[in-house]
């Protein structure tokens, strides 16, 4: 296993991090980050920017550190109000490292078929099929036609 | 090493190095551009990707600081409130641009006989007519005619699709019996000049994949070269050197290689927007010009005009469909741009209605502008944020002031070591005030629309991107840069033909004004080619 890849133990504590941070949404049946997969977005992301290797291991390490201190061997087996209670905590001790993480889940989150789907958004990228578009209507111009000149010479 | 001698040296590939480059063809004279950044390979562009709105916060930045580009040159903007926005490439900003595409009006050339401010430009709108019509039909503009805002013009392309959100918006404007019309954009709506038509992708502002966006890669450039221009790429000039007499006699420059060469001209013309050129002129000192060329009078980098821009964006209970369509050409209302002094400000300012984000992008945005939460309520918050959020931007007028400015940074330097431009620009009372006004106006045509909130954000902090007047024009060398044609005073075969020689901003954006006098300028080099140095 390469060092940009997480390790089960970091996957399944990240899965259930990813899922605190973007629970599931039960009027779209679909289920939280983590279960929908976005650990392996993070991934890809770490992949090409390495850096993100050290601020993604520190925050899993430091919410595993969070359940040990409550008799709890991991993360991901803390009940749900203590992994809440662990993520305000590091989002409070550990600012710019929680905001990193916050925004590759919310861009992995996004980019999910399923996720554009349920929002009513084609799964793919914008080019090559582009977007249909209804056709302008421009009667309704019709009263700012009838104007005098608007300009000064 | 020095390279043949060549008739015109343009530096700058941009949207006004294309125009002229394109132009000066029809003489027999031999032209070298040198452009420091590479051709842009639309394959690569972001809307080819499903992360397409996260290439804002990399390599298809606004910044040129954050970038990572090679051939991208540092900006000190600390002293801003207003960042530079730019892009270096083939194309150079138009890369990165809306296509928005206004004309300027009568007015703008008169601002000092008519409303007492700033001065009279040297030239008027008719004077530019002709040259605005020519680059209409270049760049592929699409839009409307009978614009009561505007003198007639024709219009090539019909216009682009205003979509659910240009629609309501339109109906929000009659509402209050204010003006509005589908914007000039240079966006081919039909198939133009072995141009696709456009298809609605959205993010023009990331390049456009499909080529139907008026960048001048795909527009002038092909044609200039296949009539004879050598466009030289990676190749970035530190100089313009002179000989004894003060005249310019080329310009060393690193090609991609980084070996320092030499370009001998006979003509120099200089297109690096209004960033790029002072900063040029500042860095090309000799004995004749200690303080930088053409600078005899003190003027380069002074004056510095952004336009202060308004953003304020509507929440709507509906969708919009606003994340199709050209994300910033849509609508314009120009009811506030002429002077009205009851205002309380001189001058004025057009409102564009700009699309709203793909999922992703109200995502991190929303994430960014404590919008979004995390944890319980997320998806909600995203429900009322998602296709549920698009609004409009102000574009005030900017007045020329000298204490804007854009001189030498004394330690920031590019990869080659070349001294790197530095910002000083303070917002004025003026800009304020109609800043103030337009969010008023905004919110109220936005809740004539059927928004249920507004959320704003002026002045715009990313909004550095029409970029005029650091090298002005005027028929006073006293008081100008360059002559009414956009020759130097001070160096008689030295031409400058971007943003720079704007005398004031207007409230519109920019290129086409500037691509029309780069037309003018080249045809009236052409009309005095025997006596072009006298
Ligand atoms: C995000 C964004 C949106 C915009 N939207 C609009 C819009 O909707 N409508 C509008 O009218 N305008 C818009 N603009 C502005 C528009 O792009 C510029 O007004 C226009 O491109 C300026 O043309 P120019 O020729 O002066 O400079 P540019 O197009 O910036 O070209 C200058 C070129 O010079 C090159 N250069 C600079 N220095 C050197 C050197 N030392 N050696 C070699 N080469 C050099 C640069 O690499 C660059 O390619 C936008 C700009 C941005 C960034």
């Amino acid at each position: 296993m390469s060092e940009d890849q997480f390790s089960p133990d970091a996957r399944e504590t990240l899965a259930a991090v990813l899922d605190g941070i973007i629970p599931a949404n039960d009027a779209a049946s679909l289920p939280g980050a983590g279960s929908l997969g976005v650990a392996s977005y993070l991934e890809t992301i770490q992949n090409r920017k390495p850096e993100l290797v050290e601020v993604f291991a520190l925050l899993i390490n430091a919410l595993d550190a969070f359940a040990r201190a409550r008799d709890c061997d991991r993360f991901a087996a803390l009940p749900l109000p203590a992994r809440a209670e662990a993520l305000q905590e590091i989002a409070r001790t550990h600012p710019g490292p929680f905001s990193s993480l916050l925004f590759h889940t919310y861009a992995g989150y996004y980019q999910e078929d399923r996720v554009l789907e349920a929002q009513g958004v084609p799964a793919r990228a914008p080019f090559p099929e582009g977007y249909e578009m209804e056709p302008n209507d421009l009667s309704l111009l019709d009263a700012v036609r009838q104007r005098p000149k608007m300009f000064r010479e | 090493m020095s390279e043949e001698p060549v008739d015109v040296l343009i530096i700058g590939a941009g949207a006004s190095g294309a125009a002229v480059a394109w132009s000066l063809t029809d003489t027999r004279m031999s032209i070298v551009c040198l452009e420091q950044g590479d051709w842009m390979n639309p394959a690569d562009y972001p809307s080819t990707q499903k992360d397409w709105e996260l290439r804002r916060f990399g390599d298809f930045g606004l910044s040129p600081n954050g970038r990572g580009r090679r051939e991208d040159y540092p900006v000190n903007d600390a002293e801003s409130p207003i960042s530079i926005s730019n892009f270096n490439a083939v194309g150079g900003s138009t890369i990165l641009y809306a296509g928005h595409f206004p004309r300027f009006h009568p007015s703008d050339f008169k601002v000092k006989s008519l409303d007492g401010v700033a001065d009279d430009w040297p030239i008027d709108y008719q004077r530019l007519e002709p040259y605005y019509a020519q680059n209409d039909q270049m760049m592929g503009v699409a839009g409307l005619a009978g614009d009561p805002a505007y003198p007639p013009k024709e219009v090539p392309l019909p216009p682009v699709a205003l979509g659910e959100f240009g629609h309501r918006l339109g109906r929000g404007f009659n509402e209050l019996g204010w003006h509005w019309w589908p914007s000039d954009s240079a966006i081919a709506t039909q198939a133009h000049a072995g141009r696709a038509p456009c298809i609605n992708l959205g993010p023009c502002l990331l390049g456009c994949a499909q080529g139907a966006k008026g960048s001048t890669d795909v527009t002038y450039w092909p044609s200039a070269i296949r009539r004879g221009v050598e466009l030289r790429t990676r190749c970035r000039v530190r100089e313009i050197t002179v000989d004894e007499n003060g005249m310019a006699n080329g310009a060393t420059y690193y090609d991609a290689d980084g070996t320092e060469r030499h370009q001998k001209a006979e003509i120099v013309i200089v297109a690096c927007n209004g960033v790029g050129t002072p900063r040029l002129l500042l860095n090309s000192k000799s004995k004749q010009f200690p303080d930088g060329l053409a600078n005899r009078n003190g003027l380069v980098g002074k004056n510095l005009m952004f336009h202060p821009y308004a953003m304020v964006n509507g929440i709507f209970e509906e969708r919009l469909d606003a994340y199709k369509g050209p994300m910033g050409c849509c609508v314009m209302s120009q009811e506030f741009y002429e002077t009205d002094p009851t205002r309380g400000f001189l001058r004025g300012y057009s409102f564009e209605i700009v699309r709203g984000m793909g999922p992703v992008g109200t995502a991190v945005m929303g994430l960014m502008g404590e919008k979004l939460p995390w944890g319980e309520g997320h998806h909600r918050a995203f429900e009322e944020l998602f296709d549920r959020s698009a609004g409009m931007v102000a574009i005030c007028e900017d007045l020329p002031e000298a204490h804007n400015c854009v001189s030498l940074d004394p330690e920031l330097c590019d990869s080659d070591q070349v001294p790197a431009p530095k910002i000083n620009y303070r917002l004025s009372d003026n800009s304020r005030k109609m800043i103030d006004h337009a969010v008023a106006r905004a919110q109220e045509v936005l809740a004539a629309s059927g928004a249920v909130d507004t959320q704003v954000e002026a002045p715009l902090g990313v909004a550095g991107w029409h970029l005029m007047g650091t090298a002005r024009m005027g028929s006073d060398p006293k008081t100008s840069v360059v002559n009414e044609w956009g020759r130097s005073h001070d160096v008689r075969n030295l031409f400058i033909v971007d943003g720079s020689i704007f005398v004031t901003a207007a409230g519109v954006n920019p290129t086409c004004t500037i691509q029309a006098l780069a037309l003018y300028i080249s045809d009236t080099i052409k009309k005095n080619l025997s006596n072009l140095f006298d």
